[in-house]
């Protein structure tokens, strides 16, 4: 990364001082503008958050909230914030599951950290059971306080750490996870500083212990999966693994044509393929 | 009864008569704006930008949502990343858009009729505000002459109490 020459820094912040803090964390100086636009505009105390901002704290974590789809999703230190990634795969599911005919499904979230990906899913399907897991207490308080923040009501939180509990898994017509999926070396290499320092590595750092689990464990309980993915690798060890003749799976690219989800559902089920149809490319 | 009816009906004639033909522009009711519709929703292709290469996913948190819509047909081109909701981004982009395609098929007038409407109420606010001042300099004036004239007065008996 380049670095930021004092002399640009003195000129961003001969405008206004607050966006010579933010220049260095946010790169560009349209970037910082627009950051403290947004910062101004959440009414909380503007120089006490540029000074957060400049110590490189996530800026979901100074002003305490993440927008999610319709929904506000509170954000806390040791809970992963929901990426625009994970919005935009779970809106598109949301959707999809809500022009089907199955109205009440009965849906698990695996690693739900804020409780994101469990509560929009809520919010769609009204009539869907939806059960949020995870193995942080931080997580399991925080989805309690999101449900109340967005009034979103039963949905059944709890804490298990589905890699070592041997408690049998829950039935359900969908299994959605957003497992950490960075593996060790990458996490040096690739993780920019903000997230490496402010966001809990429980949340980040894992190979394929969540993507075996879902092989094993999980299809065994379940009609569709979607999980999402940082490497196209991970998808290709989930259909690999899976068996192909009832099973069919595939993998969705976010709007950056990343591969970002690797998702399934039973090929004899006609409902779920009109369903899924053209949320992907089938690889299997 | 009727009487007085009749001429309260006068007076407020009169009234308007006097006062200034220009309608003044109320802030709760300005001409609406252009609608979005369902058509122009077809005729447009929504694109979010997240700034290309790099690292996706968990390896970064990055907060802005740029929403950027492009109308097909007159290749106008809007984004918008004013807040860090995509879903309000989206909402913000079309009204933007459906602003910009009422000035592409209206190219006369430089502006819609709202942005003018708004136009006109900030000039009558600043009007507004000047007859006040201009009012209140004008009290304040009387004022001080009075006190002067009673200051005057009152040092004029106190001369002939002498």
């Amino acid at each position: 990364m380049p670095r930021i020459s004092p002399a640009m820094i003195r000129k961003v912040a001969s405008y206004d001082p607050l966006l010579g803090l933010l220049l260095p964390v946010c790169r560009t100086a349209e970037a910082a503008r627009q950051e403290l636009h947004w910062i101004r505009n959440e009414g909380a105390s503007v120089q006490r958050a540029c000074a957060l901002r400049a110590r490189s704290v996530p800026l979901q974590y100074v002003l305490g909230s993440q927008p999610f789809g319709e929904l506000e999703i509170l954000c806390k230190r040791n809970v992963l914030i929901p990426r625009w990634e994970t919005e935009e795969w779970a809106s598109e599911l949301a959707a999809r599951w809500q022009t089907s005919r199955v109205t009440a499904p009965t849906v698990v979230d695996l690693c739900t950290g804020t409780g994101c990906v469990a509560l929009l899913l809520k919010r769609a399907l009204p009539r869907a059971q939806v059960t949020a897991i995870d193995c942080s207490p931080f997580a399991i308080a925080l989805v309690t306080k999101n449900l109340h923040h967005n009034d979103i009501r039963d949905v059944t939180v709890l804490q298990r750490d589905i890699l070592r509990d041997d408690r049998p898994a829950i039935a359900a017509d969908l299994v959605v996870c957003n497992p950490p999926y960075i593996p060790r070396d990458a996490f040096v290499r690739d993780v920019t500083t903000s997230v490496k320092m402010y966001e809990p590595r429980l949340a980040l750092v894992a190979d394929k212990e969540f993507y075996t689990n879902l092989c094993d464990v999980w299809l065994r309980h379940t009609r569709s999966f979607v999980y999402e993915i940082g490497d196209i690798s991970q998808a290709h060890f989930v259909a690999d693994r899976i068996s192909a003749t009832t099973w069919s799976v595939g993998i969705r690219r976010d709007s950056n044509g990343k591969p970002r989800v690797v998702y399934g559902f039973k090929t004899d089920d006609v409902q779920l393929n009109k369903l899924y149809d053209g949320f992907g490319y089938l690889v299997r | 009864m009727i009487h007085t009816r009749a001429s309260e009906i006068a007076v407020m004639n009169v009234r308007w008569l006097c006062s200034t033909t220009l309608r003044l522009v109320k802030k709760n009711k300005l001409p609406p704006r252009p609608k979005f519709t369902k058509e122009m929703e077809a005729q447009c292709e929504e694109k979010f930008l997240h700034g290309g290469r790099g690292p996706g996913g968990q390896k970064i948190n990055k907060c802005n949502s740029k929403v950027q819509l492009k109308h097909l047909e007159t290749g106008i081109v809007v984004t918008c990343q004013e807040t860090r909701s995509r879903e309000s981004n989206r909402k913000i982009a079309r009204e933007k858009m459906a602003l910009e395609i009422a000035r592409y098929l209206n190219p006369d007038s430089s502006t819609d009729a709202r942005t003018e409407a708004l136009q006109r109420w900030v000039v009558q606010g600043k009007r507004a505000k000047e007859k006040k001042s201009k009012l209140k300099y004008a009290k304040h004036e009387e004022e001080r002459q009075s006190k002067q004239q009673e200051s005057l007065r009152r040092d004029a008996a106190i001369i002939e109490s002498l």
